[in-house]
């Protein structure tokens, strides 16, 4: 038996009458999962998880307590959704109700005598195949497949691959082996950079001056260009910026048996 | 809407048959003298045959409907069919002190809008004599609900509510079986 609310201005509303289920029951026996990592992309066919989901500090209340459906209201036609939560067996489906889901969906309705028509139907949610999060009770694992989607369902869970703030992006670029030149600031720094910059922050700080050495060499070795003067990185622009930190992170490499050099988008550490 | 009307009558036309019987029992008064005396008397009978039809039919259309909600767990539990019985009384004491068919009229649409605007259209004692009993019924989550429910014996420990099927009647009342 399964029950379908609807998130609307803080609150969970009930939608009466829908037992069917929504999503498809065994779509999670379908994929593979891989433990979050913001380091790490997720590959067709893949969903990320993050496991004990109801200890961590970005849990919400429906899913620690039991579910009644009775104790919610009935939805009135005219209100504001912002995301549906379909449960059912323990399973949770969170999906986001966004503008293209509420639109008028128009069909070409094929009948019997070769006979088409044009149908537009108002008034509907329309629903996709893989819901943005599954949270699986028993297991207590969430499952999803984008972080930026399910920011809607738990607030705080943004945090995980955040942007860095500007206070951190000033100290950074002001950091005792950074320079800036041809006027780069710290509103100049793109988005990607700002989120590379969250992440190595550690690294940032525990800077040398021989890692620096090794550093130029390093991008030296890749990129054939220097970015180091008077033992200090020079950064001037967005793309210089981009090398600097894919070199912290290590993201250059050659490959074993062909000996290519290439840039690593996606890591995944190895625990053997 | 329509089954919220069908519920009210149903709730409440038995205010309309005790001021029948009564006219014909008590006042010895003949029943087409009765019938006669607000002028229509085919569309009086028929309006008594259809209320007392839905009155008994409408609770068990209700009790074999669709499962659409569950409780999995109770805090507290509280008996509430004594809470509705002198409610429902209060219409037999008023329809016998009514005098003639217009007044009856005029005061059944009147109790009619008073339930049907409250939302306690569902008491009707058809359900007691089903087997069902009223509570008050407090979530594990602390959400109050009105339930209508049958059980072998009354419940009196809110450790006995565990994984309830029940049928929505409205925003805060429900209909099941344990």
């Amino acid at each position: 038996m399964s029950a379908t609310l609807i998130q609307s201005e803080g609150q969970y509303y009930s939608m009466p009458g829908l037992d069917q289920d929504l999503f498809t029951p065994n779509l999670l026996e379908q994929v593979d999962f891989i433990e979050y990592d913001p380091h790490t992309l997720c590959e067709d066919g893949e969903m990320y998880s993050i496991s004990e989901f109801s200890k961590s500090k970005f849990t919400i209340d429906i899913i620690m307590k039991t579910f009644n459906s009775s104790d919610y209201n009935l939805l009135k036609k005219n209100q504001s959704k912002k995301y549906i939560l379909h449960i059912t067996e323990n399973i949770y489906y969170f999906n986001r109700i966004t503008k293209n889901m509420i639109r008028p969906q128009k069909f070409i309705g094929i009948f019997d005598k070769d006979e088409y028509e044009y149908k537009s139907v108002k008034n509907v949610i329309s629903i996709p195949s893989k819901p943005d999060a599954i949270y699986d009770k028993e297991k207590d694992i969430l499952y999803f497949l984008k972080l930026e989607n399910i920011k809607a369902f738990f607030p705080e869970i943004e945090s995980l691959y955040r942007e860095a703030t500007e206070k951190e992006v000033g100290d950074f670029l002001n950091s005792k082996f950074i320079k800036t030149g041809n006027k780069f600031k710290s509103e100049d720094v793109k988005v990607l950079n700002r989120k590379k910059i969250a992440l190595n922050l550690k690294q940032i700080s525990e800077l040398t001056e021989a890692d620096i050495r090794n550093l130029d060499d390093y991008i030296k070795r890749y990129m054939h260009e220097s970015h180091v003067e008077d033992g200090k990185i020079i950064i001037d622009s967005n793309k210089t910026l981009t090398t600097i930190l894919n070199a912290l992170d290590e993201r250059f490499y050659t490959t074993e048996l062909h000996h290519e050099p290439r840039v690593a988008n996606s890591i995944k550490k190895l625990t053997v | 809407m329509l089954n919220r009307i069908l519920n009210t009558v149903s709730a409440t036309w038995i205010f309309v048959i005790i001021f029948y019987v009564y006219r014909v029992y008590d006042k010895n008064e003949c029943s087409i003298k009765i019938m006669h005396e607000s002028g229509y008397y085919i569309f009086n009978i028929l309006f008594l045959i259809i209320g007392t039809l839905v009155m008994v039919f409408i609770p068990i259309y209700i009790t074999e409907h669709k499962i659409t909600d569950n409780l999995d767990k109770a805090k507290l539990i509280e008996l509430a069919d004594n809470s509705f019985l002198p409610s429902y009384l209060g219409y037999f004491f008023v329809a016998i002190s009514i005098d003639n068919v217009s007044t009856m009229e005029i005061f059944y649409a009147i109790i009619f809008i008073f339930t049907f605007v409250s939302g306690v259209e569902y008491f009707n004692p058809i359900f007691l004599i089903m087997g069902y009993h009223i509570y008050k019924i407090e979530s594990d989550t602390g959400v109050q609900n009105i339930i209508i429910l049958k059980s072998k014996s009354v419940i009196r420990n809110s450790e006995e509510i565990s994984n309830l099927k029940l049928y929505r009647i409205n925003n805060l009342t429900y209909i099941g079986r344990k």
